[in-house]
């Protein structure tokens, strides 16, 4: 048999040697961490190679001669003993070699442990029309190997298993179910591991696929100032569309930062109204805002649904009242009219809900109004020396 | 007044001489992407074998079975038969490294992505050459016929074969760049 040999400048060359020089026994063999291994390299009598010329590498390193053995003429053998976990998924190269070098035989060893069984599975689906699964693996270390997920589901009472075709949708553990759902019964859903080593099964999750709806967030929300209010801000948005035609008591949570900051504050209490006010803002500050929506008793499903993703940020601005330096520039009356007739709903809720916060009310307001017109005039005031 | 009718000249037909520059420029960037996306593979390669196959003095015997590196180069007939037969074959090849690396290496996403592109872009540098072969009046060698296939006998043997794969696929990658730029500077645009 001729070979070419690689890199001659002027003319090809041909030269014989044997098909496989040399072979390894075992070849690919699987073992778990911790196990020991005796493996054999036998030359072909026809490379005019004894056991004496060789010797063995694993993964690139040499092994030290104290682990050969001579069984005979043509065969060396090496004893490896507390494996640790294969360097890479391919295997670890355990290679034999002659004198100068050259490699003759190489096996592919895979160290690593059996699969635990997969946990945590949780599913959710979008608007009843997908499944989307995902779990951890159950091991809390590696098991080196190649582990194979596969996400089996069925119908309980009937029907035969189904495997999930579409994987990493959500994350590396996860798996999408497009379509084909049956609603009103329940599936039976579970994950199975498989490597080199073994499988394991996780366990049997039941859910009927209404109890996990969650849809899109809701659609254009818009945020702006509420007249010249300086510490508050309207949101809006619309229900998501791809459920409207279905029965379900939408529940919205709303959350907002101002700009120069990562903290969002969340508001919880927006019910299923399509708009909220919020107050005690900054003035003439940048506000984020986001909208999420929970779909809950979808069909009279009784358990509360998935939140969906927030929606994108929606930014806008809290005025800021000009004041022209040394002018009293009271706000007008109709502003201060809606001022005060909000606060005095206030009070009035303070002194029913609030404990201990009976003194305040309007008349403490108005005092506060009479007093600030009071020493604006008084600062403002000019004198006839700064005249000029 | 009179008003003279003038006679526009005609709009310049592409000469056949200016579509073959075109071509040969168009073959050359391909094969400059290529040889950047060649090198870039072999190096994920031997990465994901682990040692000793990223070493640098790491040379296992070539397998039978697989089409000759890049020779020193002759006349223009001869770049271009070299090219011909060497990407007739590089596809399917990059194709089979593909298929063994799903086996060996199945969490290896950009890995398996790069061998899918390299015979893509094989492919395509395969249809400029016999474009331009044809423009020049070349003839090409018929399609590569490889030996007796000798599939490789374990994991380890599937590992070489890829890297051989590999290793030849940059070797044309360069080579294909080289006769490409200097066809292309012998017939510019």
């Amino acid at each position: 048999m001729e070979i070419f040999v690689a890199g001659e400048q002027d003319h090809q060359t041909t030269v014989s040697v044997p098909a496989h020089p040399a072979v390894i026994s075992p070849q690919d063999p699987t073992l778990v961490i911790g196990s020991s291994l005796t493996a054999a390299c036998t030359v072909n009598t026809d490379s005019h190679l004894s056991a004496e010329d060789l010797y063995w590498t694993l993964n690139g390193r040499r092994l030290p001669a104290e682990s050969y053995k001579v069984l005979n003429a043509t065969t060396l053998s090496v004893a490896l003993a507390h494996l640790n976990g294969s360097k890479q998924q391919s295997g670890d190269n355990l290679v034999c070699h002659s004198r100068d070098g050259g490699i003759l035989a190489g096996s592919c060893l895979y160290v690593g442990l059996p699969p635990e069984k997969p946990v945590n599975i949780t599913c959710w689906s979008k608007n009843m029309k997908d499944l989307t699964c995902k779990w951890a693996p159950g091991t809390e270390g590696e098991t080196y190997l190649h582990t194979n997920y596969t996400l089996k589901y069925k119908l309980r009472w009937y029907g035969r298993d189904n495997t999930c075709q579409e994987y990493h949708t959500a994350g590396p553990y996860s798996c999408h179910i497009p379509k084909d759902l049956a609603l009103f019964t329940p599936y039976e859903i579970w994950v199975e591991a498989s490597n080199r080593l073994g499988v394991a099964v996780s366990d049997v999750v039941m859910l009927d696929v209404l109890d996990v709806v969650t849809t899109d967030p809701p659609a254009d929300v818009h945020v702006s100032r509420v007249g010249d209010l300086e510490d508050q801000l309207s949101v809006r948005w619309t229900s998501p569309p791809a459920l409207k035609d279905f029965l379900f008591q939408a529940k919205y949570q709303i959350q907002y930062r101002v700009e120069d900051s990562s903290e969002w504050k969340v508001v919880d209490d927006v019910g299923n109204q399509t708009s909220c006010r919020l107050a005690g803002l900054r003035p003439g500050t940048v506000y984020f805002v986001q909208v999420r929506c929970n779909p809950f008793g979808i069909y009279g499903s009784k358990k509360s649904g998935i939140w969906s993703d927030w929606s994108n940020p929606t930014a806008a601005s809290t005025p800021r009242s000009e004041r022209i330096p040394g002018v009293c520039d009271p706000k007008s009356g109709e502003q201060n009219s809606t001022l005060r007739r909000e606060l005095k709903q206030f009070f009035g809720w303070v002194k029913k809900h609030a404990y201990g916060c009976s003194n305040l009310s309007i008349k403490l307001y108005d005092q506060w109004r009479v007093w600030l017109q009071k020493s604006h005039k008084t600062r403002n005031q000019v004198l006839p020396s700064d005249k000029l | 007044m009179e008003v003279l009718a003038v006679d526009r000249p005609p709009a310049p037909v592409p000469t056949p001489r200016r579509a073959l520059a075109q071509m040969l420029r168009q073959a050359e960037s391909l094969s400059l992407l290529l040889q950047h996306s060649a090198e870039q593979l072999l190096a994920d390669y031997v990465r994901h074998q682990g040692d000793p196959f990223s070493t640098p003095s790491f040379h296992p015997p070539a397998p039978l079975g697989l089409p000759p590196p890049p020779r020193p180069p002759g006349g223009d007939a001869e770049r271009l038969a070299g090219l011909a037969a060497a990407y007739a074959a590089l596809p399917g090849l990059l194709g089979s490294v593909r298929a063994q690396q799903a086996q060996l290496n199945p969490g290896a996403a950009e890995l398996l992505r790069g061998l899918e592109a390299g015979a893509r872009q094989a492919r395509g540098l395969a249809g400029h050459i016999e474009a331009v072969a044809a423009e020049l009046g070349v003839a090409l060698p018929g399609p590569w016929v490889p030996p007796d296939a000798h599939p490789p006998a374990n994991a380890f043997g599937a590992k070489v074969w890829g890297y051989w794969v590999c290793r030849l696929h940059r070797d044309w990658a360069r080579r294909a760049h080289e006769d490409l730029g200097l066809l292309a500077r012998r017939y510019p645009l």
